[in-house]
């Protein structure tokens, strides 16, 4: 009996041709990832591309069931493939190890297929996965699971809420005093084991921690400017790292002669309980004693999760150092730049945040925490289970067929939730687009420029101000590029640097929101598109669309009537303007991917 | 695989339900009756997270359709048996698990050697008429055994537990706070009486713990109102004002954490009413030696609240983080881990006259056992479930199923329909809807 019999008969023959045909994108191959690839594969989905970044980690064991032991280390996508071909050798499935955001995931490709899925585990990747859908125009099936609770929508532009109609909750920051000189709570000694120590011993140095609110004030100005002396002696220290006595400077730098500095700001400490400064000796002493004393202590309890003494922490932080320091410099002789970064499953690194922030706590007289509980602090860890991953990727198969039907008015935003018992899973009509989302609401249209050439001001002057004469008033716009501001009306410093000098190359998307007030909010958007030349030899862009209909802001209306003009239509461009579900170039897009650059925990709008 | 290999591997699963759910997991044997590719689904999820074991119990043989939608089975596996196809494959998931498959054929297993599903902690059954179901459900309902009875069919999907009882002690609720900051007992009530706030100097006023400025202002409160609790809005509000102008200034966080946890003083500590009906419950009231632990456990907590808890739950004795230096905070904790010790002590004691009573020996509970059934004694949960025999035969519901019936969007029409393909298939020893050349 042919294979997909029972899946024929169930879905009519007519959807299970569109299954067949159909082109879907896959971005995540992790725990709703695994389950989703599965499904698909099994229900008679034929042409699938995959996108992940990741590799495969122990801890992704107990729930994404396509990978094993010996697969640690390697490709999620690529080994989510073969493990999949085992099953269904007739599926086609091309698997990308690269981040969704990489430039050669472009529109084009993105219009190449008839329906993407993320199965992600964080909000920036969704942004920008959301954003291509919204240029591309093509239905995104959007996913996330968080230990007993899992969600699926369905986003489709003009028709549906987009990712970002909704505000997401922004990440917890913290005064970097606090975190740096007066700390108070478990969370600001892990906040500086993690975003602060870890990164100026082993990560790089001049990364800004986005956990730290650096604004300047009147109260922190020294403090700040003694904090900033105390990092470079700190970054000199760095240079002993391999050596034997290494770990021992670092102990008697970070929790010595740190402390001591600040136990002389006296007025620091009128409200506050004083730190103790830790002497290297005396807890190397206490260490020899303890030893002497007890060989035995607590070997049948989980290491993880019980509290460690005072003399653990100690040879815990020594070790994880040392291990630490022989990984980078290992790493520092195949590439001088290596550096390493925190991964919470790591097992040297949460020995080490977990070490450091108790010895720093203790200082302080502040609680210590388990490794277990270090962990989940440290990490933003999020609980997940196979089960809701499977109920997740099943729901979003559910929603493709209808998606695939034709019938987007039947879909549905599906939540499965036990705390809402007796009924588990619950559904809702998806929500109109919200009128005020400055993402799925902004105009957007290609700029193809010759990002050699074209300089920022040639940009305000011929795209947005529309003019080409010397005329030198300001351009009441803001300029922003992947969260970088580029230009606003107080910062012109960039006025005369070429588009590639500015690191506004292919692919990039350019954000030009209007700051005058009679100008309608909505701003712009120009996804550059490199070209060498053009037909009218005193320019160097051409746009691709209409950013009129939207958008007050003035265009330069010679540079649209060129466009009108131009008969020469790009034959790709031609070709998929007559796929009838592609509204050519009058798409909608922003790229604001600033602040979160990790998962955040966040109830349904979820994870994994 | 060494312990600390263990907990990482089993990371984001034990955040959600510790080391005693997985406990509980790693020591179950589940038994899947046949191999189908929703039972393969079923067991996939339980074999990743580490449950014991499983045995698959089917005597088909794979075809190409099982193929098509199972998973777990590849198109070499055609013509071989199907547990062992799928337990081969399955046990791949997890090193941890231990896979077996018993090639029979199941429903002449219940026939013939009902007693072989009595070794399991759950059996799910998939595909099984209601005749032999019948029989095994009432077996493993004698021996306290779960038994899921899965069935699906195209787009729909049908489950339900069998099971006379399951009891809850570890519910996971959010967060157990037991603070009595209305009826503070008298260690505690001493405690904050040693705060003297204004003589304090700016430092050590601003590490008072925010447990002891509630009970401070509190005590006070209740001086000037007849012993009453701030009870109207603004009662409330009252209240609040009076702590926010005892803080010296802004920065003290720990009056900003007493003022954001002041509703916590105007919540009177009492029974929750689902543990008031688990009290009530015939089978609290009455123990015998067949009692389970869980109601020797709930019938000992409700003689405590009794007696010596006069009127309240043992405190469950876990304090949560709050702004104060360490050793401030380590008195309170064991002020309530010391107070909360003592009323286990008083429970084990109850206990132990209840095991004697109906002949057991104290070791049949544990001490562990006592100290969590007191820490979650106000989230302890009974879910009951009907028999099989009694919705199949003596008790179907069948006016309900009728008035549900006038609904069409009423689900219930897909379990009278599953229900009716179990009849037809019985009548005529084939699914209903059967083509020439399509065999389901």
């Amino acid at each position: 009996m042919p294979r997909f019999s029972h899946y024929e008969a169930a879905l009519g023959s007519q959807l299970f041709e569109k299954v067949k045909n159909c082109r879907v994108l896959m971005v995540g191959a992790g725990g709703i990832g695994c389950e989703l690839l599965k499904n698909l594969v099994m229900s008679g989905f034929n042409q699938i591309e995959l996108v992940d970044l990741d590799t495969i980690d122990l801890s992704n064991l107990n729930r994404q069931f396509l990978f094993q032991k010996q697969h640690i280390k390697k490709s999620k996508a690529q080994v989510a493939r073969e493990s999949a071909l085992k099953f269904n050798p007739n599926a086609n499935i091309v698997a990308h190890h690269a981040n969704i955001k990489d430039p050669q995931f472009s529109i084009e490709w993105f219009k190449s297929f008839d329906i993407v899925m993320n199965a992600l585990d964080n909000l920036d990747a969704r942004r920008h996965v959301n954003t291509m859908c919204l240029v591309a125009n093509i239905p995104l099936i959007e996913s996330g699971s968080e230990g007993y609770l899992g969600q699926v929508t369905i986003i489709k532009k003009g028709e549906t809420e987009c990712y970002e109609c909704q505000p997401k909750p922004t990440r917890k920051t913290y005064p970097v005093c606090t975190i740096r000189s007066t700390p108070s709570s478990p969370i600001h000694c892990i906040v500086w084991a993690k975003s602060y120590l870890f990164n100026q011993l082993f990560g790089i140095p001049e990364e800004e921690d986005e956990e730290l609110d650096k604004e300047l004030n009147d109260e922190n100005a020294d403090e700040i400017a003694n904090l900033k002396a105390e990092t470079l002696a700190l970054k000199r220290i760095r240079e002993a790292m391999g050596s034997q006595d290494y770990p021992k400077i670092v102990f008697q730098k970070i929790f010595n002669d740190d402390i001591n500095r600040l136990l002389i700001m006296e007025d620091m400490w009128k409200t506050r309980k004083q730190p103790v400064p830790l002497v290297y000796e005396e807890l190397e002493k206490l260490k020899d004693t303890e030893s002497q004393m007890d060989q035995t202590t607590n070997s049948n309890t989980l290491r993880d999760q019980r509290l460690w003494s005072l003399t653990e922490n100690f040879s815990i932080f020594l070790e994880s150092i040392k291990r630490l320091s022989t990984q980078l410099l290992a790493e520092k002789m195949t590439n001088p730049d290596a550096s390493l970064t925190f991964d919470k499953d790591d097992i040297d690194a949460m020995d080490f945040i977990t070490a450091t922030s108790n010895l720093r706590a203790r200082i302080f007289g502040i609680e210590e925490k388990t490794k277990f509980q270090v962990k989940a602090m440290a990490g933003n860890i999020i609980p997940a289970i196979a089960t809701t991953n499977a109920i997740v990727a099943g729901m979003i198969v559910m929603q493709a067929f209808k998606v695939l039907n034709g019938d987007l008015n039947e879909c549905k935003t599906v939540y499965c939730s036990p705390d809402r018992r007796p009924k588990s899973i619950l559904s809702e009509l998806l929500n109109k687009p919200n009128p005020d989302c400055s993402v799925c609401q902004s105009v957007h249209v290609t700029l193809n420029v010759n990002v050699k050439k074209a300089t920022l001001r040639d940009f305000l002057k011929e795209v947005i101000q529309g003019h080409d004469e010397d005329e030198e008033d300001v351009c009441e716009v803001s300029v922003e590029e992947g969260g970088r501001i580029i230009y606003d009306v107080e910062y012109d410093d960039n006025l005369d640097v070429t588009f590639e000098k500015l690191n506004i190359t292919d692919g990039k998307m350019v954000k030009v929101t209007p700051e005058s007030e009679d100008d309608e909010k909505y701003p712009t958007v120009f996804a550059i598109s490199h070209r060498e030349t053009f037909e009218s030899p005193n320019t160097w862009f051409h746009i691709d669309g209409d950013i009129t209909s939207r958008s007050r802001t003035q265009v330069n209306s010679n540079a649209h009537k060129r466009k009108l003009d131009d008969s020469e239509i790009d034959p790709q461009e031609e070709s998929s303007r007559k796929r009838p579900a592609v509204i050519e170039n009058e798409v909608i897009v922003q790229d604001d991917d600033l602040i979160m650059t990790e998962d955040g925990p966040q109830r349904l709008i979820v994870i994994d | 695989m060494n312990i600390d290999k263990k907990t990482q591997k089993y990371d984001r699963q034990l955040r959600l339900w510790q080391a005693s759910g997985q406990a509980a997991l790693e020591n179950s044997k589940v038994c899947l009756i046949n191999g189908t590719a929703t039972g393969c689904e079923i067991l996939k999820d339980l074999v990743l997270p580490g449950i014991g074991s499983f045995t698959v119990v089917d005597k088909k043989e794979v075809d190409g359709a099982d193929a098509g939608i199972s998973f777990f089975l590849d198109e070499d596996r055609i013509g071989t048996n199907r547990a062992q196809a799928v337990t081969e494959l399955l046990q791949e998931l997890n090193e941890d698990v231990r896979g077996f498959y018993l090639a029979e054929d199941p429903i002449s297993l219940i026939e013939n050697r009902l007693d072989y599903f009595l070794q399991f902690t759950i059996v799910i059954a998939t595909d099984i008429p209601e005749k032999p179901l019948l029989k095994l459900s009432e077996a493993l309902w004698n021996a306290n055994i779960p038994l899921f009875i899965v069935r699906t069919t195209g787009f729909i999907g049908y489950f339900r537990i069998v099971h006379p009882e399951h009891t809850v002690v570890e519910t996971h609720p959010d967060s157990i706070m037991d603070l009595r900051l209305d009826v503070p007992f008298p260690a505690l009530e001493q405690y904050a009486k040693t705060f003297d706030f204004d003589s304090m100097d700016n430092m050590d006023h601003g590490h008072i713990p925010y447990v002891v400025i509630l009970l401070k202002y509190l005590d006070q409160w209740k001086k000037d109102h007849d012993g009453k609790l701030p009870c109207t809005s603004a009662e409330k509000k009252q209240f609040k004002q009076i702590i926010e102008s005892g803080r010296r200034n802004v920065d003290e966080e720990n009056f900003a954490e007493a003022l954001a946890n002041a509703w916590r003083a105007f919540t009177a500590t009492k029974v929750p009413h689902q543990v008031q009906e688990i009290f009530n419950d015939p089978a609290c009231e009455t123990l015998t030696a067949n009692s389970s632990s869980f109601w020797i456990l709930a019938r000992a907590i409700r003689d405590f609240v009794a007696n010596e808890g006069q009127g309240l739950l043992p405190l469950a004795g876990s304090v949560p983080d709050m702004k104060a230096d360490t050793s401030t905070f380590v008195s309170l904790q064991t002020i309530y881990r010391q107070k909360a010790k003592a009323e286990i002590a008083i429970v084990r004691s109850h206990v132990n006259k209840i095991l004697n009573s109906i002949g057991r020996t104290s070791d049949f509970i544990h001490d562990d056992e006592i100290d969590s059934f007191c820490k979650h004694a106000a989230f302890i949960q009974v879910i009951r479930y009907r028999s099989l025999k009694e919705e199949y035969i003596s008790d179907p519901k069948k006016a309900e199923i009728d008035r549900w019936l006038q609904d069409p969007q009423d689900n219930i029409v897909h379990y009278v329909l599953i229900r009716a393909i179990d009849k037809f298939y019985e009548a005529n020893n084939r699914y209903p809807g059967i083509i020439l050349n399509f065999k389901l």
